[in-house]
Protein backbone atom coordinates (compact mmCIF):
# COMPACT_ATOMS: atom_id res chain seq x y z
CA UNK A 1 0.00 0.00 0.00
CA UNK A 2 1.42 3.53 -0.89
CA UNK A 3 1.05 6.47 1.73
CA UNK A 4 -2.73 6.86 1.12
CA UNK A 5 -4.44 4.83 3.57
CA UNK A 6 -8.07 4.16 2.98
CA UNK A 7 -9.71 2.18 5.53
CA UNK A 8 -11.43 -1.00 4.60
CA UNK A 9 -14.78 0.35 5.38
CA UNK A 10 -14.62 3.54 3.53
CA UNK A 11 -13.29 1.55 0.29
CA UNK A 12 -16.12 -0.67 0.29
CA UNK A 13 -18.35 2.07 0.81
CA UNK A 14 -16.46 4.15 -2.21
CA UNK A 15 -16.54 0.40 -4.41
CA UNK A 16 -20.41 0.59 -3.71
CA UNK A 17 -20.87 3.54 -4.68
CA UNK A 18 -19.19 3.22 -8.09
CA UNK A 19 -20.69 0.09 -8.60
CA UNK A 20 -24.06 1.49 -8.19
CA UNK A 21 -23.20 4.31 -9.92
CA UNK A 22 -21.79 2.08 -12.72
CA UNK A 23 -24.86 -0.19 -13.09
CA UNK A 24 -27.18 3.49 -13.34
CA UNK A 25 -25.04 4.45 -16.01
CA UNK A 26 -24.87 1.42 -17.65
CA UNK A 27 -29.09 1.06 -17.52
CA UNK A 28 -29.24 4.87 -18.92
CA UNK A 29 -27.01 3.62 -21.32
CA UNK A 30 -29.45 0.67 -22.22
CA UNK A 31 -31.83 2.72 -22.07
CA UNK A 32 -30.59 5.39 -24.93
CA UNK A 33 -29.30 2.46 -26.61
CA UNK A 34 -33.09 1.28 -26.89
CA UNK A 35 -34.69 4.66 -27.47
CA UNK A 36 -32.43 5.11 -30.57
CA UNK A 37 -32.94 1.39 -32.16
CA UNK A 38 -36.63 2.06 -31.79
CA UNK A 39 -36.67 5.70 -34.02
CA UNK A 40 -34.62 3.98 -36.47
CA UNK A 41 -36.54 0.66 -36.59
CA UNK A 42 -39.40 3.25 -37.50
CA UNK A 43 -41.39 2.22 -33.90
CA UNK A 44 -42.26 5.73 -32.79
CA UNK A 45 -43.89 8.28 -35.12
CA UNK A 46 -43.75 11.32 -32.76
CA UNK A 47 -40.59 12.84 -30.34
CA UNK A 48 -40.83 15.16 -27.37
CA UNK A 49 -38.15 17.71 -27.89
CA UNK A 50 -37.16 20.39 -25.54
CA UNK A 51 -36.67 23.67 -26.34
CA UNK A 52 -35.42 26.21 -24.30
CA UNK A 53 -37.10 24.87 -20.95
CA UNK A 54 -40.57 23.58 -22.75
CA UNK A 55 -41.02 20.51 -24.18
CA UNK A 56 -42.89 20.13 -27.53
CA UNK A 57 -44.42 16.99 -29.53
CA UNK A 58 -43.31 16.58 -33.10
CA UNK A 59 -44.84 14.02 -35.23
CA UNK A 60 -43.92 12.60 -38.38
CA UNK A 61 -46.82 14.72 -39.77
CA UNK A 62 -45.60 18.25 -38.44
CA UNK A 63 -43.54 19.22 -41.26
CA UNK A 64 -45.52 17.93 -43.73
CA UNK A 65 -48.85 19.08 -42.90
CA UNK A 66 -48.78 22.48 -45.02
CA UNK A 67 -47.97 20.16 -48.21
CA UNK A 68 -50.52 17.67 -46.56
CA UNK A 69 -53.51 20.11 -46.13
CA UNK A 70 -52.53 21.42 -49.78
CA UNK A 71 -53.53 18.13 -51.12
CA UNK A 72 -56.47 17.19 -49.28
CA UNK A 73 -58.00 20.68 -50.55
CA UNK A 74 -57.66 19.11 -54.05
CA UNK A 75 -60.83 19.44 -55.79
CA UNK A 76 -59.21 15.61 -57.00
CA UNK A 77 -59.04 12.75 -56.05
CA UNK A 78 -55.46 12.47 -55.78
CA UNK A 79 -52.36 10.04 -55.15
CA UNK A 80 -48.65 9.84 -55.13
CA UNK A 81 -46.41 6.64 -56.35
CA UNK A 82 -43.43 4.82 -56.55
CA UNK A 83 -41.63 4.19 -59.56
CA UNK A 84 -43.80 0.86 -59.06
CA UNK A 85 -47.21 1.98 -58.68
CA UNK A 86 -46.84 1.39 -54.92
CA UNK A 87 -49.31 4.52 -53.32
CA UNK A 88 -47.35 6.55 -51.25
CA UNK A 89 -49.70 9.36 -49.95
CA UNK A 90 -53.45 9.24 -51.07
CA UNK A 91 -55.70 12.05 -50.44
CA UNK A 92 -59.37 11.63 -48.59
CA UNK A 93 -61.09 12.29 -52.01
CA UNK A 94 -58.83 9.21 -53.16
CA UNK A 95 -59.85 7.51 -50.23
CA UNK A 96 -63.73 8.23 -50.89
CA UNK A 97 -64.01 7.40 -54.71
CA UNK A 98 -62.51 4.20 -54.04
CA UNK A 99 -64.63 3.81 -50.80
CA UNK A 100 -61.48 2.92 -49.07
CA UNK A 101 -59.73 3.73 -45.79
CA UNK A 102 -57.46 6.23 -46.47
CA UNK A 103 -54.45 5.53 -44.04
CA UNK A 104 -54.69 1.55 -45.38
CA UNK A 105 -54.01 3.12 -49.04
CA UNK A 106 -50.58 3.83 -48.08
CA UNK A 107 -48.12 0.72 -49.08
CA UNK A 108 -50.79 -0.54 -51.11
CA UNK A 109 -49.95 -1.11 -55.14
CA UNK A 110 -52.09 0.72 -56.93
CA UNK A 111 -52.72 -1.70 -59.63
CA UNK A 112 -54.64 -3.82 -56.57
CA UNK A 113 -57.29 -1.24 -57.50
CA UNK A 114 -57.77 -1.11 -61.20
CA UNK A 115 -60.45 -3.36 -62.86
CA UNK A 116 -58.23 -6.48 -64.10
CA UNK A 117 -59.56 -5.29 -67.59
CA UNK A 118 -57.79 -1.96 -67.58
CA UNK A 119 -54.63 -3.42 -66.15
CA UNK A 120 -52.68 -3.27 -69.30
CA UNK A 121 -53.73 0.35 -69.85
CA UNK A 122 -52.82 1.47 -65.94
CA UNK A 123 -49.56 -0.15 -66.71
CA UNK A 124 -48.46 1.43 -70.01
CA UNK A 125 -49.47 4.78 -67.91
CA UNK A 126 -47.33 4.44 -64.70
CA UNK A 127 -44.59 2.69 -67.05
CA UNK A 128 -44.36 5.81 -69.65
CA UNK A 129 -44.55 8.45 -66.84
CA UNK A 130 -42.12 6.17 -65.20
CA UNK A 131 -39.54 5.56 -67.54
CA UNK A 132 -39.55 9.31 -68.35
CA UNK A 133 -41.21 8.94 -72.04
CA UNK A 134 -43.84 11.14 -71.31
CA UNK A 135 -43.85 13.71 -68.52
CA UNK A 136 -47.88 14.08 -68.47
CA UNK A 137 -49.48 10.66 -69.25
CA UNK A 138 -53.39 10.38 -69.55
CA UNK A 139 -55.56 7.22 -69.83
CA UNK A 140 -59.48 6.64 -69.37
CA UNK A 141 -59.05 3.57 -66.96
CA UNK A 142 -61.54 1.34 -64.70
CA UNK A 143 -60.91 1.53 -61.17
CA UNK A 144 -62.20 -0.92 -58.59
CA UNK A 145 -64.16 0.26 -55.66
CA UNK A 146 -65.41 -1.27 -52.61
CA UNK A 147 -67.22 -4.30 -52.74
CA UNK A 148 -66.16 -4.63 -56.76
CA UNK A 149 -67.69 -0.99 -57.84
CA UNK A 150 -66.61 0.05 -61.23
CA UNK A 151 -65.72 3.43 -61.67
CA UNK A 152 -64.54 4.98 -64.66
CA UNK A 153 -61.87 7.61 -64.27
CA UNK A 154 -59.58 9.63 -66.29
CA UNK A 155 -56.31 9.16 -64.16
CA UNK A 156 -53.51 11.97 -65.19
CA UNK A 157 -50.06 10.92 -64.60
CA UNK A 158 -47.60 13.10 -64.13
CA UNK A 159 -43.39 12.45 -63.58
CA UNK A 160 -41.73 13.60 -60.66
CA UNK A 161 -38.36 14.80 -61.15
CA UNK A 162 -37.47 15.32 -57.49
CA UNK A 163 -35.60 12.93 -55.32
CA UNK A 164 -36.80 9.16 -55.82
CA UNK A 165 -40.07 9.56 -55.67
CA UNK A 166 -42.63 8.32 -58.73
CA UNK A 167 -45.62 9.64 -59.99
CA UNK A 168 -48.10 11.96 -59.07
CA UNK A 169 -51.65 10.88 -60.18
CA UNK A 170 -54.95 12.73 -60.33
CA UNK A 171 -57.82 10.84 -60.63
CA UNK A 172 -61.08 12.65 -62.40
CA UNK A 173 -64.33 11.20 -62.10
CA UNK A 174 -65.52 10.25 -65.70
CA UNK A 175 -68.99 9.57 -63.82
CA UNK A 176 -69.59 12.50 -62.99
CA UNK A 177 -68.03 14.31 -65.86
CA UNK A 178 -70.46 12.35 -67.81
CA UNK A 179 -73.63 13.59 -65.62
CA UNK A 180 -72.43 17.12 -66.53
CA UNK A 181 -72.48 16.42 -69.76
CA UNK A 182 -75.55 14.62 -70.09
CA UNK A 183 -76.92 17.48 -68.08
CA UNK A 184 -75.35 20.23 -70.37
CA UNK A 185 -77.31 18.10 -73.57
CA UNK A 186 -80.46 18.04 -72.09
CA UNK A 187 -80.08 21.35 -71.03
CA UNK A 188 -78.97 22.57 -75.27
CA UNK A 189 -81.79 20.40 -76.33
CA UNK A 190 -84.42 21.83 -74.12
CA UNK A 191 -83.48 25.17 -75.57
CA UNK A 192 -83.28 24.08 -78.85
CA UNK A 193 -87.11 22.98 -78.71
CA UNK A 194 -87.88 25.92 -76.88
CA UNK A 195 -86.65 28.14 -79.85
CA UNK A 196 -88.46 25.44 -82.22
CA UNK A 197 -91.78 26.30 -80.43
CA UNK A 198 -91.32 30.21 -80.32
CA UNK A 199 -90.77 29.78 -83.89
CA UNK A 200 -93.59 27.53 -84.25
CA UNK A 201 -95.95 30.16 -82.55
CA UNK A 202 -94.75 32.84 -84.59
CA UNK A 203 -95.45 31.64 -87.69
CA UNK A 204 -98.89 30.65 -85.83
CA UNK A 205 -99.65 34.70 -85.84
CA UNK A 206 -98.23 35.04 -88.73
CA UNK A 207 -100.28 32.20 -90.63
CA UNK A 208 -103.96 33.45 -88.31
CA UNK A 209 -103.33 37.28 -89.39
CA UNK A 210 -103.10 36.15 -93.09
CA UNK A 211 -106.10 33.72 -92.75
CA UNK A 212 -108.08 36.36 -91.19
CA UNK A 213 -107.46 38.66 -93.95
CA UNK A 214 -107.90 36.60 -96.98
CA UNK A 215 -111.11 35.51 -95.21
CA UNK A 216 -112.40 39.33 -95.28
CA UNK A 217 -112.02 39.79 -98.08
CA UNK A 218 -115.03 38.12 -100.02
CA UNK A 219 -117.08 39.27 -97.14
CA UNK A 220 -117.28 43.22 -98.31
CA UNK A 221 -118.94 42.18 -101.67
CA UNK A 222 -121.05 39.47 -100.19
CA UNK A 223 -122.82 41.87 -97.73
CA UNK A 224 -122.96 44.73 -100.71
CA UNK A 225 -124.81 41.81 -102.33
CA UNK A 226 -127.52 41.14 -99.45
CA UNK A 227 -127.96 44.92 -99.07
CA UNK A 228 -128.76 44.91 -102.50
CA UNK A 229 -131.51 42.33 -102.24
CA UNK A 230 -133.09 44.53 -99.80
CA UNK A 231 -132.94 47.51 -101.85
CA UNK A 232 -134.35 45.48 -104.63
CA UNK A 233 -138.06 46.11 -103.33
CA UNK A 234 -140.07 44.08 -100.98
CA UNK A 235 -139.18 40.27 -100.59
CA UNK A 236 -141.42 37.02 -100.32
CA UNK A 237 -141.25 36.17 -96.73
CA UNK A 238 -139.33 33.74 -96.95
CA UNK A 239 -137.14 35.35 -99.07
CA UNK A 240 -136.45 38.26 -96.64
CA UNK A 241 -135.83 35.90 -93.76
CA UNK A 242 -133.21 34.02 -95.77
CA UNK A 243 -131.74 37.68 -96.42
CA UNK A 244 -131.77 38.36 -93.00
CA UNK A 245 -129.97 35.11 -91.68
CA UNK A 246 -127.31 36.12 -94.91
CA UNK A 247 -126.86 39.54 -93.41
CA UNK A 248 -126.60 38.89 -89.41
CA UNK A 249 -124.20 35.81 -90.36
CA UNK A 250 -122.03 38.06 -92.31
CA UNK A 251 -121.74 40.34 -89.37
CA UNK A 252 -120.65 38.23 -86.86
CA UNK A 253 -118.11 36.62 -89.26
CA UNK A 254 -116.93 40.30 -89.96
CA UNK A 255 -116.40 40.96 -86.33
CA UNK A 256 -115.11 37.52 -85.24
CA UNK A 257 -112.63 37.81 -88.03
CA UNK A 258 -111.67 41.73 -86.70
CA UNK A 259 -111.03 40.13 -83.21
CA UNK A 260 -109.14 37.33 -84.82
CA UNK A 261 -106.64 40.14 -87.22
CA UNK A 262 -106.69 42.49 -84.06
CA UNK A 263 -105.28 39.25 -81.50
CA UNK A 264 -102.68 38.12 -84.45
CA UNK A 265 -101.37 42.21 -84.58
CA UNK A 266 -101.00 41.77 -80.83
CA UNK A 267 -99.32 38.78 -80.11
CA UNK A 268 -97.13 40.42 -83.07
CA UNK A 269 -96.65 43.49 -81.56
CA UNK A 270 -98.17 45.67 -84.94
CA UNK A 271 -101.14 46.72 -83.15
CA UNK A 272 -101.01 50.58 -82.57
CA UNK A 273 -103.37 52.75 -80.57
CA UNK A 274 -104.54 55.93 -81.04
CA UNK A 275 -104.83 57.31 -77.65
CA UNK A 276 -106.27 60.68 -76.42
CA UNK A 277 -107.60 62.22 -72.83
CA UNK A 278 -111.04 60.66 -72.68
CA UNK A 279 -113.85 60.18 -70.07
CA UNK A 280 -114.06 56.49 -68.77
CA UNK A 281 -117.67 56.95 -68.84
CA UNK A 282 -118.05 57.96 -72.35
CA UNK A 283 -116.23 54.92 -73.41
CA UNK A 284 -118.49 52.59 -71.26
CA UNK A 285 -121.48 54.39 -72.96
CA UNK A 286 -119.86 53.44 -76.00
CA UNK A 287 -119.49 49.70 -75.04
CA UNK A 288 -123.61 49.69 -73.99
CA UNK A 289 -124.53 50.91 -76.89
CA UNK A 290 -123.35 47.79 -79.06
CA UNK A 291 -124.07 45.56 -76.44
CA UNK A 292 -127.92 46.88 -75.19
CA UNK A 293 -129.78 44.89 -78.09
CA UNK A 294 -128.06 41.52 -77.02
CA UNK A 295 -129.05 42.82 -73.38
CA UNK A 296 -132.09 43.48 -74.05
CA UNK A 297 -133.12 40.74 -76.06
CA UNK A 298 -132.34 38.05 -73.24
CA UNK A 299 -134.19 40.55 -70.67
CA UNK A 300 -131.25 41.04 -68.43
CA UNK A 301 -131.55 43.46 -66.08
CA UNK A 302 -128.50 45.86 -65.84
CA UNK A 303 -127.13 48.52 -63.42
CA UNK A 304 -124.05 51.07 -63.24
CA UNK A 305 -122.60 52.74 -60.42
CA UNK A 306 -120.04 55.39 -61.32
CA UNK A 307 -118.25 57.72 -59.27
CA UNK A 308 -119.19 61.46 -59.27
CA UNK A 309 -116.54 62.88 -60.34
CA UNK A 310 -115.77 62.05 -64.20
CA UNK A 311 -112.60 59.62 -64.31
CA UNK A 312 -110.33 60.75 -67.27
CA UNK A 313 -107.86 58.18 -69.17
CA UNK A 314 -105.25 58.21 -71.91
CA UNK A 315 -106.58 55.75 -74.08
CA UNK A 316 -107.67 54.78 -77.33
CA UNK A 317 -111.64 54.97 -77.19
CA UNK A 318 -112.37 52.81 -79.78
CA UNK A 319 -109.85 50.10 -78.73
CA UNK A 320 -111.13 50.37 -75.06
CA UNK A 321 -115.18 50.39 -76.07
CA UNK A 322 -113.69 47.09 -77.82
CA UNK A 323 -112.90 45.85 -74.40
CA UNK A 324 -115.82 46.89 -72.22
CA UNK A 325 -118.07 45.80 -75.21
CA UNK A 326 -117.02 42.48 -75.22
CA UNK A 327 -117.04 42.15 -71.65
CA UNK A 328 -120.71 42.86 -71.44
CA UNK A 329 -121.76 40.54 -74.83
CA UNK A 330 -120.05 37.66 -72.47
CA UNK A 331 -122.17 38.84 -69.52
CA UNK A 332 -124.84 39.02 -71.31
CA UNK A 333 -124.54 35.59 -73.84
CA UNK A 334 -123.52 33.29 -70.70
CA UNK A 335 -126.14 34.10 -68.06
CA UNK A 336 -129.81 32.55 -68.39
CA UNK A 337 -132.03 35.07 -69.67
CA UNK A 338 -133.70 37.26 -67.62
CA UNK A 339 -130.42 37.67 -65.46
CA UNK A 340 -128.87 40.79 -63.51
CA UNK A 341 -125.41 42.67 -64.94
CA UNK A 342 -123.65 45.02 -62.34
CA UNK A 343 -121.26 47.47 -63.43
CA UNK A 344 -119.26 49.01 -60.75
CA UNK A 345 -117.02 51.46 -61.72
CA UNK A 346 -114.81 52.91 -58.69
CA UNK A 347 -110.93 55.08 -58.75
CA UNK A 348 -108.39 53.33 -56.74
CA UNK A 349 -105.20 55.24 -56.09
CA UNK A 350 -103.94 55.82 -59.41
CA UNK A 351 -106.23 53.40 -61.08
CA UNK A 352 -109.80 53.30 -62.35
CA UNK A 353 -111.35 50.02 -61.55
CA UNK A 354 -114.11 49.10 -63.49
CA UNK A 355 -116.34 45.62 -62.32
CA UNK A 356 -118.67 43.53 -64.81
CA UNK A 357 -120.60 41.44 -62.66
CA UNK A 358 -123.14 38.73 -63.94
CA UNK A 359 -125.26 36.00 -62.31
CA UNK A 360 -124.34 33.97 -65.39
CA UNK A 361 -123.30 30.40 -65.74
CA UNK A 362 -120.13 30.80 -64.18
CA UNK A 363 -116.27 29.64 -64.49
CA UNK A 364 -114.87 26.53 -63.12
CA UNK A 365 -111.76 26.97 -60.62
CA UNK A 366 -109.52 24.52 -63.31
CA UNK A 367 -110.75 27.27 -66.21
CA UNK A 368 -110.08 29.99 -64.37
CA UNK A 369 -106.32 30.33 -64.97
CA UNK A 370 -106.88 29.86 -68.69
CA UNK A 371 -109.44 31.97 -69.27
CA UNK A 372 -107.63 34.63 -70.89
CA UNK A 373 -105.64 32.37 -73.15
CA UNK A 374 -106.64 31.96 -77.34
CA UNK A 375 -108.84 29.17 -78.39
CA UNK A 376 -110.31 29.03 -74.40
CA UNK A 377 -114.04 29.49 -73.64
CA UNK A 378 -116.53 27.71 -71.70
CA UNK A 379 -117.63 24.54 -73.24
CA UNK A 380 -120.79 24.37 -71.17
CA UNK A 381 -124.43 25.89 -71.70
CA UNK A 382 -122.92 27.63 -75.23
CA UNK A 383 -125.82 28.02 -77.89
CA UNK A 384 -123.82 27.22 -81.13
CA UNK A 385 -124.94 30.67 -83.06
CA UNK A 386 -123.63 32.18 -80.07
CA UNK A 387 -120.14 30.84 -80.26
CA UNK A 388 -117.30 32.13 -80.87
CA UNK A 389 -113.27 31.12 -81.36
CA UNK A 390 -112.92 31.63 -77.85
CA UNK A 391 -110.84 35.04 -78.67
CA UNK A 392 -112.98 37.52 -77.22
CA UNK A 393 -111.06 37.18 -73.47
CA UNK A 394 -107.75 36.88 -74.88
CA UNK A 395 -108.28 40.27 -77.07
CA UNK A 396 -109.75 42.08 -74.00
CA UNK A 397 -106.66 41.16 -72.00
CA UNK A 398 -104.26 42.01 -75.05
CA UNK A 399 -106.07 45.62 -75.63
CA UNK A 400 -105.78 46.18 -71.74
CA UNK A 401 -102.27 45.25 -71.56
CA UNK A 402 -101.78 47.73 -74.48
CA UNK A 403 -103.41 50.65 -72.22
CA UNK A 404 -100.78 49.47 -69.21
CA UNK A 405 -103.55 47.76 -67.42
CA UNK A 406 -105.16 44.17 -66.55
CA UNK A 407 -107.42 42.44 -65.67
CA UNK A 408 -108.50 39.89 -63.65
CA UNK A 409 -111.70 37.34 -63.80
CA UNK A 410 -113.40 35.90 -60.77
CA UNK A 411 -116.32 33.08 -60.32
CA UNK A 412 -117.80 31.18 -57.04
CA UNK A 413 -118.17 27.94 -59.78
CA UNK A 414 -120.26 26.71 -62.46
CA UNK A 415 -123.27 28.32 -62.37
CA UNK A 416 -122.16 30.67 -59.84
CA UNK A 417 -121.83 34.04 -62.03
CA UNK A 418 -118.52 35.67 -63.02
CA UNK A 419 -116.91 39.00 -62.51
CA UNK A 420 -114.32 40.07 -64.76
CA UNK A 421 -112.87 43.62 -63.11
CA UNK A 422 -110.23 45.71 -65.55
CA UNK A 423 -107.75 47.83 -63.82
CA UNK A 424 -106.41 51.01 -65.83
CA UNK A 425 -104.28 53.68 -64.82
CA UNK A 426 -106.03 56.98 -64.92
CA UNK A 427 -104.78 60.14 -66.67
CA UNK A 428 -102.99 62.58 -64.37
CA UNK B 1 -32.16 -7.03 -17.18
CA UNK B 2 -33.33 -8.54 -13.86
CA UNK B 3 -35.41 -7.89 -11.22
CA UNK B 4 -32.35 -7.71 -8.83
CA UNK B 5 -32.12 -3.60 -8.27
CA UNK B 6 -32.65 -1.97 -5.21
CA UNK B 7 -36.16 -0.64 -4.54
CA UNK B 8 -36.70 2.70 -4.86
CA UNK B 9 -39.61 3.62 -3.32
CA UNK B 10 -40.08 4.87 0.16
CA UNK B 11 -42.53 2.82 0.30
CA UNK B 12 -40.96 -0.50 -0.36
CA UNK B 13 -37.91 0.47 1.73
CA UNK B 14 -39.77 1.22 4.57
CA UNK B 15 -42.07 -2.04 4.44
CA UNK B 16 -39.45 -4.08 3.25
CA UNK B 17 -42.40 -5.79 1.11
CA UNK B 18 -42.08 -7.03 -2.59
CA UNK B 19 -44.02 -5.09 -4.99
CA UNK B 20 -47.67 -6.78 -5.55
CA UNK B 21 -47.29 -9.00 -8.66
CA UNK B 22 -50.80 -8.66 -8.74
CA UNK B 23 -50.80 -5.57 -9.46
CA UNK B 24 -50.08 -3.53 -13.06
CA UNK B 25 -49.59 -0.33 -13.09
CA UNK B 26 -48.61 1.22 -16.60
CA UNK B 27 -48.73 4.48 -18.31
CA UNK B 28 -48.82 5.05 -21.88
CA UNK B 29 -47.17 8.34 -23.68
CA UNK B 30 -48.89 9.03 -27.15
CA UNK B 31 -48.85 12.27 -29.35
CA UNK B 32 -52.19 13.30 -30.92
CA UNK B 33 -54.08 10.58 -33.25
CA UNK B 34 -50.89 9.44 -34.61
CA UNK B 35 -51.42 6.10 -36.58
CA UNK B 36 -48.66 4.79 -33.68
CA UNK B 37 -50.59 6.19 -31.21
CA UNK B 38 -54.11 5.02 -31.92
CA UNK B 39 -52.47 1.60 -32.29
CA UNK B 40 -50.51 2.02 -29.46
CA UNK B 41 -53.71 2.51 -27.20
CA UNK B 42 -55.60 -0.29 -28.90
CA UNK B 43 -52.68 -2.63 -28.71
CA UNK B 44 -52.11 -2.26 -24.96
CA UNK B 45 -56.04 -2.67 -23.70
CA UNK B 46 -55.84 -5.87 -26.01
CA UNK B 47 -52.79 -6.79 -24.25
CA UNK B 48 -53.84 -6.19 -20.56
CA UNK B 49 -56.93 -7.73 -21.39
CA UNK B 50 -55.60 -11.10 -22.48
CA UNK B 51 -52.43 -11.38 -19.95
CA UNK B 52 -53.34 -9.16 -17.19
CA UNK B 53 -56.62 -9.24 -16.57
CA UNK B 54 -58.55 -8.04 -13.49
CA UNK B 55 -55.06 -6.82 -12.25
CA UNK B 56 -53.85 -3.60 -14.14
CA UNK B 57 -54.11 -0.24 -14.57
CA UNK B 58 -53.31 2.12 -17.75
CA UNK B 59 -53.07 5.59 -17.20
CA UNK B 60 -52.71 7.58 -21.25
CA UNK B 61 -50.80 10.83 -21.27
CA UNK B 62 -51.40 12.80 -24.82
CA UNK B 63 -48.41 14.42 -24.92
CA UNK B 64 -49.83 16.75 -27.39
CA UNK B 65 -52.46 18.20 -24.91
CA UNK B 66 -49.90 18.13 -21.88
CA UNK B 67 -46.73 18.17 -22.90
CA UNK B 68 -45.16 19.13 -19.59
CA UNK B 69 -46.61 15.69 -17.96
CA UNK B 70 -42.95 13.67 -19.47
CA UNK B 71 -40.94 14.99 -17.38
CA UNK B 72 -40.22 12.12 -15.03
CA UNK B 73 -40.30 9.58 -17.28
CA UNK B 74 -37.92 10.70 -19.59
CA UNK B 75 -39.82 10.47 -22.78
CA UNK B 76 -38.31 11.08 -26.24
CA UNK B 77 -39.81 8.83 -28.56
CA UNK B 78 -43.81 8.48 -28.79
CA UNK B 79 -45.51 5.90 -28.27
CA UNK B 80 -43.98 4.77 -24.72
CA UNK B 81 -45.34 2.43 -22.76
CA UNK B 82 -43.80 2.66 -19.13
CA UNK B 83 -44.43 -0.18 -16.65
CA UNK B 84 -44.73 1.62 -13.13
CA UNK B 85 -45.61 -1.52 -11.28
CA UNK B 86 -44.26 -3.90 -10.43
CA UNK B 87 -40.69 -1.92 -10.19
CA UNK B 88 -38.21 -1.53 -11.60
CA UNK B 89 -39.29 0.56 -13.98
CA UNK B 90 -39.62 -0.46 -17.44
CA UNK B 91 -40.38 0.67 -20.96
CA UNK B 92 -41.62 -0.07 -24.61
CA UNK B 93 -40.80 1.77 -27.65
CA UNK B 94 -43.72 1.66 -30.42
CA UNK B 95 -47.23 0.54 -31.03
CA UNK B 96 -46.67 -2.44 -29.59
CA UNK B 97 -48.17 -4.24 -32.73
CA UNK B 98 -45.54 -7.04 -31.82
CA UNK B 99 -47.55 -8.42 -29.07
CA UNK B 100 -44.42 -11.24 -28.54
CA UNK B 101 -42.00 -8.12 -28.39
CA UNK B 102 -44.80 -6.19 -26.27
CA UNK B 103 -44.81 -8.98 -23.88
CA UNK B 104 -40.61 -9.71 -23.39
CA UNK B 105 -40.08 -5.88 -23.04
CA UNK B 106 -42.61 -5.61 -20.21
CA UNK B 107 -41.33 -8.87 -18.69
CA UNK B 108 -44.93 -10.79 -18.57
CA UNK B 109 -43.16 -13.30 -20.71
CA UNK B 110 -38.99 -14.23 -20.52
CA UNK B 111 -37.00 -13.20 -22.86
CA UNK B 112 -36.26 -16.22 -25.27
Amino acid sequence: MSGKTVRPGARAAVDERLRRENEELRERLEQAEATLRALAAGDADAVLVAESEQERVYTLATPDLPYRLAVEQLPHPAATLTHEGTIIYANQRFADQLGAVQSELTGKPLVQLVSPASRAVFERLVADCGSGAEDDAQADITLQGDAGRPIAVRLGASMLREGALGSCLVVRDLTLERHYHELRRTQEALRASEEELREADRKKDEFLAMLAHELRNPLLPMRNAVELLGAKGPLAPEQEWARGVVDRQIRLMARLLDDLLDVARIARHTLELRTERVALATVLEAALETSRPLIDAEQHELTIAMPETPIYLQADPLRLTQVFGNLLNNAAKYTERGGRIDILVEQDGADAVVSIKDTGIGISAEMLPQIFEMFTQARQAIDRSQGGLGIGLSLVKGLTGLHGGSIEARSAGPGRGSEFIVRLPVAP
Amino acid sequence: MTATRTPKTLAELTTGSPPDPEQWDLRLYVAGKTPKSVAAIANLQRLCDEHLAGKYTIEIVDLIAHPHLAKGDEIVAIPTLIRKLPEPIRRVIGDLSNIERALVGLQIRARE
